[in-house]
Formats: C-alpha cells, sequence, structure tokens
C-alpha cells in the first residue's frame, strides 16, 4: 500500500520536474524571440536616422523645395515681445485717431470758411485741376 | 471507506502521470548567456548617434574542411574576395577557428549556408554603427573589433556604456552641428586649408551643443579603417593669436589700470631687448586713440603695454583663474593640455597678452572665454544630465559687463559686420590671427585663423569659435590671410543659420547699438 503511494508521487514528481523544465523552456525560446524582434527595432530605428541625415534632407529639399529660403533672424520674435508691441500700437493708434478727429473737424471749419472764397477764386480752382499729375517712372 | 480513497486517489495520479508523460521527451536547450550588447549613444534630442546592430560572420574550422576549388571560388565570388585571401584563411597557423570575412550581408550568409561547406559555419555577429556618418565622427570617436572604445566618447564613457543598458544622452545637437559642418567644409574646399574645427556651446550652461573637426576624408563606418580621428578642437595645441586680448582686456579693467574712455598714446613700436613689437595697423600711433578703439582695431602695442603696467604676478594669477593653466577635461573627455613660458619674463607677459608664446587647445581657450563673459567658473560639459557643481565667482559684474560692450562693440566696429541684416541678435566678436611656428620660425602667410562669437552680447546665450588651420588667399580675400576676409564670414554665417534653429529672438535692441 504504501509502497505503491510512494512509488507513484516520485513517478508523479518527476514528470512534474519535466514540466516544470518544458516551461523553462518556454521561456527562453520566448525571450530570445522578443530580443530578436527588439533587434529588428533597433534595426528600424537607425534606418529612421539615415534615411533622415540632415545631409540627405538637405539635397531633398534643395530640389523639392527650390523656392523656399532658411528663415531670416528677422523673422523670429518672442510672443510677449509681441503682444507688448500689440498693445503699444493700440496706444498710439488711439492718440492717432484722436488727432485725426481735431484734424478733422479743424479742416470742416476751414472749409466753410474756403467755401465762401471759392466763388471767388475760381480761376485758381480751374488751374488746380488742369495741372498735370507727374507720375515718377521708378514707381 | 477510507481505503477506497486512497485508491480512488492512487487511480487519479494514472491520467495526470499520462499527460505529463509526454514531456519526458524534452531535450534541455542552454539558457540565454548574459550579454548586454554596447548601450547607445543618444543626442538631446534622442536622435540615434550610435548604436549596435546584429550581423553575420563567416568562420572556418580548419580541421573540419574539405579543400576543393571550387568550394574556394564560391567563397571568392559570393564575398567579393578574391582566391589567394581565402586560400590564405584555409592555410592559417591556427587549425580550430578563423574568421574569414566579419560582418557580410545577409543574402551573403544566406548563400553560403545553401552551399552546405563542411567547416564553413556563420556565426551571429554584432557591430557598432554609426546613422549619421561623418557627422559627429571625431568627437564620438571609433571602437575596435570588440567593441572597446577607442577614441573621443567611446573610450571616454566605456564602462558606462558596456555595463548599463540605458542610452548614454550626450547633449550635443545634430542641426546645429549639421550647419557648422557645412560651412566650416565649404571653407575647407574654398580656401584648402590644412584642416578646420570649430565648437558651439550654451553660454548659461556651459553645455557643447556642437564640435566638429575635418583634416582628411574621414569614413567611419568600414571594418578596416586605419585613420587617426584626432579632434582638432580638444589636441591640437597652437597659439591662439588676437583672441587672447579678450583675457588681457579683462585683466586690466578689473584692475582699473585702464577704463574704457581712457586716452591712449601708443609708440610706433615696442621694445624689449631684442625682440620688437609691431601692430599690423602701423599707423596707429600718429592718432590718440581710447583703449575702446585699440581693441577694436586689435592693438599689440597698447596691450603690451598696459599688461607691463599690471605685472606678471597679475597676469599670471588672472590666466589661472580663468582656466588656462589647468588640465581640462570635459566629463571625462580629455583635454590637451597647453604649451606655456617657463619663466614670465617681460617679453612673455608682454606676447601673452596678445596670444603668442603660449599654446592652448581651442576648448580650453573657449571655457576661459565663457568664464570673461559669464563671470562664473563654469565647465564645459557633454553629457546632458551632469551633476552641477556650485559656481564661483571669478570676475565683478562691472567688468563682466563692460568685457559684453567690448565684444559688441568691436563686432560693430569691424568692416564685415556691415550690410548684416542681424542688428536684433546683437553679435559680438573678435577675429585673431596667429601666425604659426614652423621649425623655430614664424612664416609669412602660413596662419592659424580664428574666430570667436558670442551673442546676443547683453545676455549670452551661445558662444562659438570656428579655427581655419592654413588657408589659402583666393580672389575674394584680396590676397589676405587674415581671419577677418576668411573666418569671421563663417562666424556671421553659422550664426544667422543657428539663430532660428535654436529659436532665437532676432528682433531685440542692443546694447552698443
Amino acid at each position: 500500500m504504501f509502497r505503491y503511494v510512494l512509488l507513484s508521487s516520485l513517478l508523479v514528481l518527476g514528470i512534474a520536474k519535466s514540466y516544470v523544465f518544458y516551461i523553462e523552456r518556454s521561456v527562453i525560446t520566448l525571450k530570445k524571440r522578443i530580443n530578436r524582434q527588439n533587434e529588428l527595432l533597433n534595426l528600424l530605428k537607425v534606418e529612421w536616422t539615415y534615411l533622415n541625415q540632415n545631409s540627405r534632407l538637405q539635397k531633398l529639399a534643395n530640389i523639392y523645395l527650390k523656392n523656399w529660403q532658411p528663415i531670416e533672424p528677422m523673422q523670429m520674435k518672442n510672443i510677449e515681445q509681441v503682444k507688448l508691441d500689440i498693445s503699444n500700437e493700440e496706444k498710439t493708434e488711439d492718440i492717432k485717431i484722436k488727432n485725426q478727429i481735431k484734424t478733422q473737424d479743424s479742416l470742416k471749419n476751414e472749409q466753410n470758411v474756403e467755401t465762401s472764397n471759392i466763388e471767388n477764386n475760381t480761376q485758381k480752382v480751374k488751374r488746380k485741376k488742369s495741372r498735370k499729375i507727374k507720375v515718377s517712372k521708378n514707381n | 471507506m477510507i481505503k477506497q480513497l486512497i485508491i480512488f486517489a492512487i487511480l487519479m495520479y494514472v491520467p495526470l502521470a499520462v499527460k505529463l508523460s509526454s514531456y519526458l521527451f524534452y531535450k534541455p536547450i542552454a539558457p540565454i548567456r548574459p550579454y548586454v550588447a554596447r548601450a547607445d549613444i543618444v543626442d538631446s534630442s534622442g536622435i540615434l548617434l550610435a548604436t549596435t546592430i546584429p550581423t553575420q560572420s563567416v568562420y572556418i574550422i580548419p580541421y573540419e574542411v574539405l579543400r576543393s576549388k571550387k568550394m574556394i571560388e564560391d567563397l571568392a565570388v559570393i564575398l567579393n574576395v578574391k582566391n589567394s585571401y581565402i586560400e590564405a584563411r584555409l592555410n592559417s597557423k591556427s587549425k580550430k577557428f578563423v574568421w574569414v570575412l566579419r560582418h557580410i550581408a545577409p543574402w551573403q550568409a544566406t548563400e553560403i549556408s545553401k552551399l552546405n561547406y563542411s567547416g564553413v559555419y556563420i556565426a551571429k555577429d554584432i557591430r557598432r554603427f554609426y546613422p549619421l556618418g561623418s557627422l559627429f565622427a571625431h568627437i564620438i570617436g571609433k571602437v575596435d573589433d570588440m567593441n572597446n572604445g577607442i577614441s573621443g566618447v567611446e573610450i571616454a564613457f566605456d564602462k558606462q556604456l558596456k555595463e548599463k543598458k540605458q542610452a548614454l544622452k550626450l547633449s550635443l545637437m545634430s542641426s546645429v552641428q549639421f550647419v557648422l559642418k557645412d560651412v566650416l567644409d565649404t571653407a575647407k574646399r574654398e580656401f584648402s586649408a590644412k584642416s578646420v574645427y570649430g565648437m558651439i556651446i550654451c553660454a548659461k550652461t556651459g553645455r557643447i551643443l556642437a564640435s566638429y573637426s575635418q583634416s582628411e576624408d574621414f569614413d567611419v563606418n568600414p571594418h578596416e579603417s586605419a585613420h587617426e580621428a584626432v579632434n582638432f578642437n580638444t589636441q591640437s595645441v597652437d597659439e591662439r593669436g588676437s583672441i587672447f586680448k579678450v583675457m588681457a582686456a579683462a585683466m586690466l579693467l578689473e584692475q582699473h589700470i585702464v577704463d574704457l574712455q581712457t586716452k591712449i598714446t601708443a609708440p610706433p613700436y615696442l621694445r624689449l631687448g631684442k625682440f620688437i613689437v609691431r601692430d599690423y595697423d602701423k599707423r596707429m600711433h600718429e592718432c590718440v586713440y581710447t583703449y575702446e578703439q585699440a581693441f577694436s582695431k586689435s592693438s599689440n602695442i597698447v596691450h603690451g603695454m598696459l599688461v607691463l603696467k599690471a605685472g606678471a604676478a597679475k597676469q599670471v594669477e588672472f590666466l589661472k583663474r580663468v582656466g588656462i593653466f589647468d588640465q581640462m577635461k570635459i566629463d571625462n573627455l580629455v583635454v590637451a593640455r597647453g604649451l606655456y613660458p617657463k619663466q614670465w619674463s617681460n617679453s612673455a607677459c608682454v606676447t601673452a597678452s596678445y596670444g603668442h608664446g603660449l599654446a592652448v587647445t581651442s576648448a580650453q581657450y573657449l571655457r576661459a572665454f565663457l568664464r570673461v563673459i559669464t563671470g562664473y567658473d563654469k565647465e564645459l560639459h557633454i553629457l546632458e544630465n551632469f551633476e552641477a557643481a556650485a559656481e564661483k565667482r571669478v570676475l565683478d559684474e562691472e567688468t563682466v559687463r563692460k568685457m559684453r560692450y567690448l565684444m559688441a562693440l568691436v563686432f560693430k566696429n569691424s568692416w564685415y559686420s556691415k550690410n548684416i541684416n542681424m542688428d536684433g541678435y546683437d553679435i559680438g566678436g573678435k577675429t585673431g590671427t596667429a601666425n604659426k611656428l614652423v621649425h623655430g620660425k614664424y612664416i609669412e602667410k602660413h596662419n592659424l585663423c580664428n574666430y570667436v562669437f558670442v551673442f546676443p552680447a547683453h545676455d549670452p546665450q551661445i558662444i562659438g569659435i570656428v579655427s581655419i588651420d592654413e588657408p589659402h588667399a583666393t580672389k575674394e580675400t584680396y590676397g589676405f590671410v587674415l581671419s577677418s576676409f576668411i573666418a569671421a564670414p563663417l562666424g556671421i554665417k553659422i550664426i544667422k543659420k543657428i539663430g532660428p534653429i535654436l529659436s532665437m529672438d532676432g528682433n531685440k535692441k542692443g546694447i552698443a547699438g
């Protein structure tokens, strides 16, 4: 009785040991496969950087992006400086608009004065109209 | 009851035994060898600079080989070598293991294994590969057959690369490096120079952004290359010339021997025994110049005169503070030590003020310049993540401010800075043309043209130095071999391209403008 139990338990333990062996083996094969795939992934990364070399991209840009120019230094500006400049401009624009309104008002007053003179000075107006407009050739 | 249970339990073992018995017939396999491939090297934006890639190599065991003409021919044809090479390999001394050819292409490996010759085997191998080619060749260095570093970063961080799996992150930037390489390569071709080298660093932290050095065609990837990879930035010890006047000016301003606006009357020449110092501009003694103007005209006589007033002790102490006499290291990368005069006589003082008589590498000069421009004792770093040491003050704020103003003024007063649309960058720069010593004599027209630049001058972000060794005059330089014709335009081209890359604001107002 006892012998049967002993023998069968030893048999099962031996078989369990080989099962563990099998599991370990599959783990090793899986790890090797993972390492291989990681190597290949690294190779893809290497190919990507090789194809993204600055010199290669420069050549391609010279062929396909002929009309594009590199960025000039004066084109880069700090965003906060831009905000400040806009706010400064707005302030000066307000002042400008105020000045314009002032000048318009003064012009209206002058026009009221001038209209009385125009009827007397029609000749002058005619001369103004008949003046030729000179257009410079360098426009 | 108990008996029945026991019998039942025993009987349960049987199907389990049957199922598990199939595993008895599995053979053991070898475990994974603990093998850590050499770690990657990566730049500051994550671009791969160096990796190990798996390859295949052919080897033979001469004991097992059956020699035949056909085998030799087949192998020679596939591997694209001569028959004599393979015969030599077969006849080699050791009979147990001989490499035939390492790092062959995959198609070659499959062809050879298809042929199935006895004694010819294919092994898995690893190899170091640099995807960006020769862009970072000299600073990263090379590796030998056993993947041990030979030069540059590869040897400086050899232990770290072998033991750790994590990629080594450097502070270099490939975009900035490409700009530097492009500009320097065209200059080398244009002026048919012996060698060109340059470095660009971040002024705030001391990180090296770009370091390029080129003396002849250098191929990084073949498996049998014999060129030496000499990085001229860290290994070439030469007299630097007028760029040393920056150090002299800093010392003079700190000791309050001169102020920026003091008027100076210079003699036509300085005599120290049998040694005569002259200026390039031979009519300088006819006018009275302020110190500012004398500095922008790069007058040797004025600086020599003023340094003699200060004395040798103060000059040596200042140069020590600024780091000219140290054995410099850039984070484990060793830099060549300079050559200094043994006794600081009057003539040694005078020549050191305008950059002759003592020789340093351009990396060491750049570190000194960094210290003068920022006022703290900073070090150069090539690692992105370095241990920041506590910084001591080297110069007081007032002199630092004056030096920054001087650099911007020199640039503004120079002729090569006209019609450049870069007022917003507030560039400061100094040229330095050094005559080279050949067999103890200074030869005319054999110069080392340097140009050191810093921008923006009121708050330095970037510092750079460009050196051209033995350029030849061309039509555009009107026969002159001076830095203002050769090296300064390069500096300007570099700044024009680097500024937008590093998104620097090009619309600020400067201090000298």
